[in-house]
């Protein structure tokens, strides 16, 4: 039986090598792709899902009572909110513009 | 060559690839860290070092650059192992098995198996890192989440058992 050292020492000596480095790489950044694509779908489901919802909840809701609670809205407006509205609306939009000019993605 | 923490901040920055440069660069140590923790079990060791990988990867943002790389990535390859070991009953059948499942390149490290087989994973991890890759106390402690005493006291015992 070696010394206790003496083990250590060619246990230090040994050297350990994966079977292919290269394959190893690849294949580990492609589950870190898999992953981040996986998540990126869920998160798009989410925000897909929130909207359906939303957007059936509009559709399922009394329509009549919908265009009549806008119609009284919009005849009590004075043409000032029109133009606040307007100007919020397209600062707005013109905030997302910027946004996706900078490759800011909302699912990223 | 770019250094680790210049790799880490393209990566950080949205090139994949960089990190493919890391792994490439740390393979073979985690495999090797694996290879002696598990006791020459090729595949336990090749899981380690990519669940290692593959966690660096995730927590990339949290690595603090003043510290090394190499000393990041073992403290999860380390926590790795003890993850594995609790969810893989297979490897204490595996352990008590006698001999290790591998023919490395050099004669005799076999010795080495043989001389950690009565620690147990704990003590595993403390010997191989504290005379293996000559780590101090400190920066063992760090990697488990352990006092510098504690660490000292644990090594100590085990060193017991192998006298």
């Amino acid at each position: 039986m070696s010394s206790f050292e003496e083990i250590i020492n060619r246990e230090k000596a040994v050297s350990y090598n994966q079977r292919d480095k290269e394959l190893f790489s690849f294949y580990t950044l492609t589950l870190i792709a898999q992953e981040q694509a996986s998540r990126k779908t869920r998160r798009q489901l989410l925000v897909f899902s929130v909207l359906l919802t939303a957007c059936l909840l509009m559709l399922l809701s009394p329509i009549n009572q919908v265009t009549g609670n806008l119609s009284t809205y919009l005849s009590a407006m004075d043409i000032v909110d029109i133009f606040k509205m307007a100007l919020v609306s397209y600062g707005f939009l013109g905030l997302l513009f910027v946004l996706f000019k900078s490759r800011v993605s909302l699912f990223r | 060559m770019q250094t680790d923490e210049e790799l880490v901040k393209r990566t950080l920055s949205g090139g994949n690839h960089h990190y493919g440069v890391l792994i490439q660069r740390y393979a073979d140590y985690l495999f090797g860290l694996g290879m002696r923790l598990t006791m020459g079990n090729r595949e336990l060791a090749e899981d380690i070092s990519q669940q290692s990988f593959l966690k660096s990867y995730a927590y990339l943002k949290s690595y603090d650059p003043s510290k090394a790389y190499k000393h990041w990535l073992t403290g999860i390859a380390v926590n790795c192992f003890k993850d594995m070991i609790q969810k893989e009953k297979s490897y204490t059948d595996l352990n008590a098995g006698n001999e290790p499942r591998y023919s490395p390149d050099l004669d005799g490290n076999k010795d080495f198996f043989n001389l950690i087989k009565p620690l147990t994973e704990e003590e595993k991890i403390l010997f191989t890192l504290k005379y293996v890759y000559e780590y101090r106390t400190s920066e063992i402690g760090n990697f488990l989440d352990l006092k510098s005493g504690t660490v000292k006291s644990k090594i100590s015992r085990a060193l017991e058992k192998l006298k």
